[in-house]
């Protein structure tokens, strides 16, 4: 074995949710027609990370609505770690938001920081949202995971990547 | 979380894959072999994403199988420094918790990257923090939201009998790639203070 490229590119959640349903689907279907058994550290790891994910935010998103996100956020000088954080975290409160950004508070003003919220919220849209306002009611992080993550055919090879 | 990795390596098609198409065949062989394992400095490979070059292969004398010398990225977990990420608290004790994210569960936040005045509550065995007169209790299965201050990667052989004692096989080894990380700043900690 060799490493060619330690580091290629950065990986949104939502990319690696979308390799692995797709593996998954892939290995189901294979499974009602042939006997084919998949090495336990395949399928444990698959299970494992899908089962993390399902309980991410990047459930619900898509490719377009990445993008679009990553567009409306050039305005604000963010890193590109900080626009993946934003992107896998999808922050709703204030106080997430100075975790993510570094010297936050010297960068943005507060009214900044609130509109950046509204705008990350109302792009990535997620079933917790109905929650949110009633502030706990979704404390154990579990949502149901929708089809439409993988509605969009659109290829985002790099997405994060070409930050 | 997750980075792309380039790696090249000559991998074998056995004849019962023959059925498969070549690309399907050589994600399998590459996810059986990398998946779930830790590469030094690298991180724990997760799946293979795509096939970048694969060569026509070739048959060795004797053998049934075709050798393939392929590149292909493959998806790895490793966080980097400062990154801001969420698990659920797996174990606790007075050096500190363990955070497991399901697929990965050596994340370590020792007692010193607590909140400042948490303590370990020996009798129910987790973790509080009191603040401004309340306790919060750390319990475990809590999501817990952490920041990353370090990988360790850690060169570990298989472990190795000592000569005349066959049957002793040491009980734990230390992992492979293991995270240290923080909950002490605003933010940090179970998701529940925060919202």
């Amino acid at each position: 074995m060799e490493i060619i490229n330690r580091q290629e590119a950065l990986l949104t959640n939502y990319e690696v949710y979308k390799v692995l349903k797709e593996e998954d689907d892939r290995h189901k279907a294979i499974k009602t027609t042939t006997k084919t058994k998949y090495p336990e550290n395949v399928t444990t790891l698959k299970f494992e990370a899908l089962q993390y994910l399902n309980g991410t935010a990047c459930t619900t998103q898509s490719a377009d609505q990445i993008a679009l996100l990553k567009s409306q956020l050039l305005e604000y000088d963010l890193t590109k770690a900080e626009i993946l954080q934003i992107i896998n975290l999808r922050p709703k409160a204030p106080v997430e938001l100075h975790l993510i950004i570094e010297e936050c508070g010297e960068r943005f003003a507060i009214e900044d920081l609130e509109e950046l919220l509204e705008l990350i919220l109302a792009t990535l849209p997620h079933n917790d949202d109905s929650d949110a306002a009633d502030a706990n009611a979704d404390g154990d992080g579990e949502t149901e995971p929708r089809d439409n993550a993988n509605s969009s055919n659109m290829d985002v090879d790099n997405l994060s990547g070409d930050l | 979380m997750f980075v792309l990795v380039v790696l090249q390596d000559t991998l074998k098609i056995i004849p019962s894959e023959f059925t498969k198409s070549r690309e399907d065949a050589l994600k399998d062989e590459i996810n059986s072999k990398y998946a779930n394992r830790v590469l030094h400095d690298i991180g724990l490979c997760i799946h293979a994403h795509d096939l970048l070059e694969v060569d026509e292969g070739f048959v060795q004398h004797s053998e049934g199988w075709i050798w393939v010398k392929v590149k292909f990225r493959m998806i790895v977990f490793r966080p980097f420094k400062e990154e801001i990420l969420v698990g659920r608290i797996r174990s606790a004790s007075p050096m500190g918790i363990q955070v497991s994210m399901g697929f990965f569960d050596d994340i370590d936040i020792s007692a010193d990257q607590m909140p400042s005045g948490s303590e370990f509550n020996s009798t129910e065995g987790v973790w509080v923090w009191r603040y401004e007169g309340s306790e919060l209790f750390m319990d475990l299965d809590e999501p817990v939201r952490f920041r990353v201050l370090d990988s360790n990667f850690l060169d570990v052989s298989p472990p190795r009998p000592k000569i005349g004692d066959v049957d002793s096989v040491p009980a734990s080894h230390p992992p492979p790639y293991s995270l240290t990380c923080s909950i002490k700043d605003d933010g940090l900690g179970l998701l529940s203070w925060w919202e």
